[in-house]
């Protein structure tokens, strides 16, 4: 008994010392006016290199705020903010925006180039490399979300799943170490959101880059690794997939939608976390 | 109001190298009061017929007549402010076409250009604005102020004040969060109920077509592929399948658990009457 325990700490201590935090947030706080209500309230949050993290909320949560903190786009924060074990300060938070790289909801307002590879392109042209560089990444970027075959497309001619598909390479020709996708799916068709959910579940097979997936539908959430629960500016529960669904009055608090598979299991299972499949099996 | 589509041939940039044929010789019909829903993929054509049903397009060749209005190639545009009258539209975004400096001013916008006394027209506004649960404390104040779902259902308010028989909306709930999805969705069924209004609804989302449309027309290539009663062609996963449509995800529910023996007598329509039908069937079958 003794020894099954010790296994278990010595397995913990090993665990915590080879995870390691990509980004760690303690305390942050932020007002929009100095004598405003507070748009985040005292958070607390650490995001483990590679994972899948979602970060969930109604609208007016506070997760877009928190968005732009992380981006340097906010400024006037308190708490403080490390960054791959450095601390961010506004001297070098411009260093640690190269290493970010994020993908917007609306597939329109994010291009620049006149073909989609220009556009993939564009982004490594301000970092030097070297130009068979920048035509290697950007071809791999492009396979990585099935869009080479439209390489010399115009990006306006394309379907909102394409463009945000496309965005997405240009993301990831930065090789950045975190990539956030702030509610990229939310415009598109179901078979535009089920590609770019794909498509992210590949990325997050290699674990060299952190995804921050923020939003509002619980139902998106399934392939990730971790996820956080906001509302009214604050950090109200976070965990696992298995852990977030343990306790779906929270989620009905915070405005969220329950997935039908979840609706139903609370209806005759024991609400916990169920897959389609499962539920089919256990009803 | 009955619209009927007859061998409507709808082609943009007509003798141009850029010719390209959106509607060929379509012919469908929409009753009075009913809810329908377009459905197919991104370039099957549906944003051109719903576009032709209130004149904003005006056929290549065929008619659309609505009411006693009919729209063709030439049509005035007396006749065609006719017809707007009747089929109000909203579309995309259309929180993106508030300008006023007030609610009620924004929602009295559309009824004052129909020719409505300010009276009128501010009757109307506080009308439809209680309808959607704006309390009249809000009246005066600014709609950028609101958040996005509230900003929509403004917008639909203004479209709403104008009494239109038919009302169209163009994927009413892209960008919305989940609450306010519902909150839209449910108040289109609910003017089509209370006001006998017909519905026409564009959209990607099969689970809120299988809730609330009546009927369904499947389009494909500017083609009308099928038309009937939802429940008939929103259970043929084979026919949604081969179109890149979802299968709504109750009737995947439903026919996953047929397959073991679990039958209901009629196809529950969304989740909560799928948890009534379930209930009765347990408790039929634990007799």
């Amino acid at each position: 008994m003794i020894a099954r325990l010790y296994a278990g700490y010595a397995l913990f201590f090993t665990y915590k010392m080879v995870v390691e935090h990509m980004i760690k947030i303690d305390n942050l706080t932020y007002r929009y006016q100095a004598d405003g209500p507070t748009a985040l309230d005292e958070i607390s949050l650490s995001f483990n290199k590679g994972d899948w993290v979602s970060v969930i909320g109604h609208n007016g949560s506070g997760k877009s705020t928190l968005v732009k903190i992380l981006m340097g786009i906010l400024e006037g924060y308190t708490g403080n903010i490390t960054v791959d074990g450095e601390a961010l300060t506004q001297d070098n938070i411009q260093d640690f925006r190269e290493r970010f790289a994020i993908v917007f909801q609306n597939p329109d307002n994010q291009f620049v180039g006149a073909t989609v590879e220009d556009d993939v392109a564009f982004g490594l042209e301000n970092q030097g490399l070297p130009r068979e560089v920048m035509i290697e990444r950007t071809e791999k970027a492009l396979s990585a979300v099935n869009m080479l075959a439209y390489r010399r497309h115009a990006p306006a001619r394309l379907s909102g799943g394409q463009k945000q598909r496309v965005a997405i390479a240009g993301a990831l020709a930065m090789e950045p170490d975190v990539l956030i996708l702030d509610e990229a799916t939310s415009m598109l068709d179901p078979e535009g959101r089920n590609d770019i959910l794909a498509i992210l579940d590949e990325i997050h097979k290699t674990r060299t880059t952190t995804l921050i997936y923020i939003t509002h539908d619980l139902s998106e959430i399934e392939k990730s690794d971790y996820a956080v629960i906001m509302k009214d500016g604050r950090v109200i529960n976070e965990g696992s997939i298995e852990h977030i669904f343990s306790d779906t009055d929270i989620l009905i608090e915070s405005r969220l939608v329950l997935p039908y598979q979840m609706q139903i299991s609370r209806a005759f299972l024991d609400g916990r976390y169920v897959t389609h499949d499962e539920l089919v099996a256990r009803l | 109001m009955k619209i009927t589509v007859d061998g409507l041939t709808s082609i943009y940039h007509n003798n141009t190298p850029f010719e390209h044929t959106a509607l060929n010789n379509f012919t469908t019909s929409f009753e009075p009061g009913k809810y329908y829903a377009v459905i197919g993929r991104t370039g099957s054509g549906k944003s051109t017929l719903i576009q032709h049903l209130n004149g904003l397009l005006l056929p290549t060749r065929g008619i659309v007549q609505v009411g006693d209005l009919t729209l063709k190639h030439r049509t005035k545009q007396r006749i065609i402010h006719q017809v707007k009258k009747h089929v109000g539209m909203v579309f995309q975004f259309p929180e993106h076409q508030l300008f006023d400096e007030t609610i009620l001013k924004d929602v009295m916008f559309g009824p004052l250009n129909m020719g409505l006394t300010e009276e009128e027209a501010e009757a109307r506004a506080e009308k439809y604005l209680s309808l959607l649960g704006v309390p009249e404390r809000a009246f005066g104040r600014s709609p950028f102020d609101l958040s996005g779902g509230q900003m929509r259902k403004i917008a639909i308010a203004g479209i709403l004040a104008m009494e239109p028989e038919v009302l169209i909306v163009d994927e009413p709930t892209a960008g919305l969060d989940p609450k306010s999805h519902i909150e839209v969705m449910d108040l289109f069924k609910q003017i089509q109920e209370d006001f006998n209004i017909t519905i026409i609804l564009v959209t990607h989302d099969m689970n809120d077509v299988f809730e609330y449309a009546d009927e369904v027309k499947l389009l494909a290539g500017g083609q009308l592929i099928r038309e009937g009663r939802t429940e008939d062609i929103l259970t043929d996963e084979k026919l949604l399948t081969d179109h890149h449509l979802e299968i709504p995800d109750i009737v995947r529910l439903v026919h996953d658990l047929e397959r073991k023996g679990v039958v209901f007598e009629g196809m529950p329509r969304n989740t909560d009457a799928f948890i009534t039908s379930y209930r009765e069937w347990r408790a039929l079958h634990a007799q």
